[in-house]
């Protein structure tokens, strides 16, 4: 058995009377990807910066590579972070970004690099400042994937880029990694773009964990069921539901739970439909707070 | 070492600030005052060689939050990233203060550019002999560049409003000298030491100052976050 890549205990952090990451415990393990999903402010990109020694936690444990990450060089040289609003000196061009890269990355592949530049199209001799949103995102994906770091954490990495090039970076990702595997952390409110490549899934609400699962577990986690009104009252009765949307006499609820073959007889026998939930609807009825999510019923 | 040389890579990438910039600035002081000299054929001693001490201290203002967000961000050590800046900063005061000895020579040799132009030998600065002058203007430029650095790291942790604070205080600080100084008569005796000190004596004193403000910001920017 392998060591955790990552290992976090009650891990919080707090400013004043804010607290934005509240007793969370989870871990990481090598060679795995990993999906980090939740709303704005539910505390990801504080947790990441954690990791990475960016912040500073209030109280818990948190050890990556099994050291206090903390002006630790082993545990540093082993992490790339490339964040949204990742900050560039303003006279630097897109080659001093990668040229530096090179040194400071112990597995930096400098062909890669070249080649992803050239997939990308970006401009070698532009400077930082004057590349668009989604060029300026693409120098950061390019880092993220050069890089090749054991711990590699993409947080919201493709902010101005258009579906081709994102799909391009998702493609690349999945290449490069089953070639080189590491330990990838997504971070991400295209749920659904990236479901597929994802392995665990970690969501975070309000600060705190909500789910920390399989990827394979979760899809099919959850389904909704529609029909009148009654019928599906009737189904869902004592179900956990998580989404209820009533419209005129009929009704569809999500149900948080796995279809059983039991419950399967009772749709048909109650005439009604079923269909599964995405991955990303699942996530947005679990932490759309103005839902009632446990018990079947709600007034 | 290596971590230490990966911040100077880090810093010397960035030309403009740390070399265009620079002899732009002091390029330019000179260039007036010597179509000044040229046009009014007066003897000049001017101050434009002040603009490279002032750009020290603007240099140790911005170079933090032009790089430390990116060094950290690029899984640099903060103490890495403090040691290397500083390195930086003081290859780069020995760097500028030998250009400007060698100008200085120069200003001598040519019988002041010809137009009779202090620019680079200025009495009291430049009196000592070389390894005086060297220290004199070494010693000057690296304090405006930490005393700069020590703003941008209080900036760093604590923001416009540690700034104001530690302006505040200062200010204040400052002022109770100046009080104290005229109440009990110790204006004349102050300024007779001035008149009787050298600058190379006086950069002396600035030592303490800057290993304070070494102290202060190493400690400030190890509690930095991004």
């Amino acid at each position: 058995m392998m060591n955790n890549v990552v290992e976090v205990k009650n891990l919080t952090k707090s400013y004043g009377k804010v607290t934005a990451v509240n007793n969370v415990t989870f871990s990481l393990e090598p060679n795995k990807i990993y999906g980090l999903l939740g709303r704005n402010g539910a505390g990801k990109t504080t947790i990441m910066h954690m990791i990475t020694a960016q912040l500073f936690a209030t109280s818990g444990e948190l050890k990556v590579f099994g050291e206090a990450p903390y002006e630790n060089e082993r545990v540093l040289s082993q992490v790339c972070f490339i964040k949204e609003s990742l900050k560039y000196p303003d006279n630097y061009m897109v080659k001093d970004v990668l040229e530096l890269s090179a040194s400071l990355f112990p597995n930096w592949d400098k062909e890669y690099a070249n080649a992803l530049v050239q997939d990308f199209q970006l401009p070698l001799k532009r400077r930082m400042k004057k590349l668009s949103r989604g060029m300026h995102s693409s120098v950061g994906i390019i880092v993220g994937l050069a890089s090749r770091a054991p711990l590699t954490i993409f947080d919201e990495p493709y902010l101005g880029l258009d579906a081709v090039a994102r799909a391009m970076f998702y493609d690349r990702l999945i290449e490069d990694y089953s070639e080189y595997p590491r330990t990838i952390v997504l971070s991400t409110h295209l749920i659904d773009e990236v479901s597929r490549m994802l392995e665990h899934i970690i969501v975070i609400d309000g600060g705190k964990i909500l789910i920390n699962e399989d990827a394979d577990e979760l899809r099919g986690a959850a389904y909704s069921v529609a029909g009148t009104a009654n019928a599906v009252e009737s189904f869902i009765a004592g179900k956990k539901v998580i989404s209820r949307e009533p419209f005129g006499g009929l009704l569809t609820a999500g149900v948080f739970e796995r279809l059983t073959e039991t419950d399967r007889k009772r749709l048909e026998s109650l005439g009604l439909q079923t269909a599964a939930i995405s991955l990303q609807q699942l996530i947005v009825q679990l932490t759309n707070k103005k839902l009632e999510t446990k018990g079947g019923s709600r007034p | 070492m290596n971590r230490i040389a990966n911040v100077l890579k880090l810093l010397i990438r960035d030309k403009h600030a740390w070399m265009t910039v620079p002899a732009g600035i002091l390029g330019s002081s000179f260039i007036v005052n010597l179509i000044i000299g040229f046009g009014s054929g007066v003897e000049i001693y001017t101050g434009g060689l002040s603009s490279i001490f002032i750009y020290m201290l603007v240099l140790g203002i911005i170079v933090l939050p032009q790089t430390f967000p990116f060094a950290v961000s690029f899984s640099i050590r903060r103490t890495d990233y403090y040691i290397g800046t500083v390195l930086n900063a003081i290859l780069s005061s020995v760097i500028v203060t030998l250009i400007l000895m060698i100008l200085a020579g120069i200003e001598e040799a040519t019988n002041f550019w010809g137009v009779q132009l202090h620019f680079f030998k200025l009495p009291f600065l430049t009196d000592g002999n070389l390894a005086e002058v060297f220290l004199t203007e070494f010693i000057l430029l690296l304090t405006m560049f930490m005393g700069g650095f020590m703003i941008g790291s209080i900036f760093r942790k604590f923001r416009a409003i540690g700034l104001f604070i530690t302006s505040l205080a200062g200010m204040i600080v400052t002022t109770l000298l100046v009080v104290l100084s005229t109440l009990n008569n110790w204006w004349e005796p102050i300024l007779n030491w001035l008149k009787d000190t050298t600058a190379f004596e006086l950069s002396l004193w600035l030592l303490p100052f800057v290993a304070c403000f070494a102290i202060i910001s190493f400690l400030l920017i190890r509690r930095s976050t991004v």
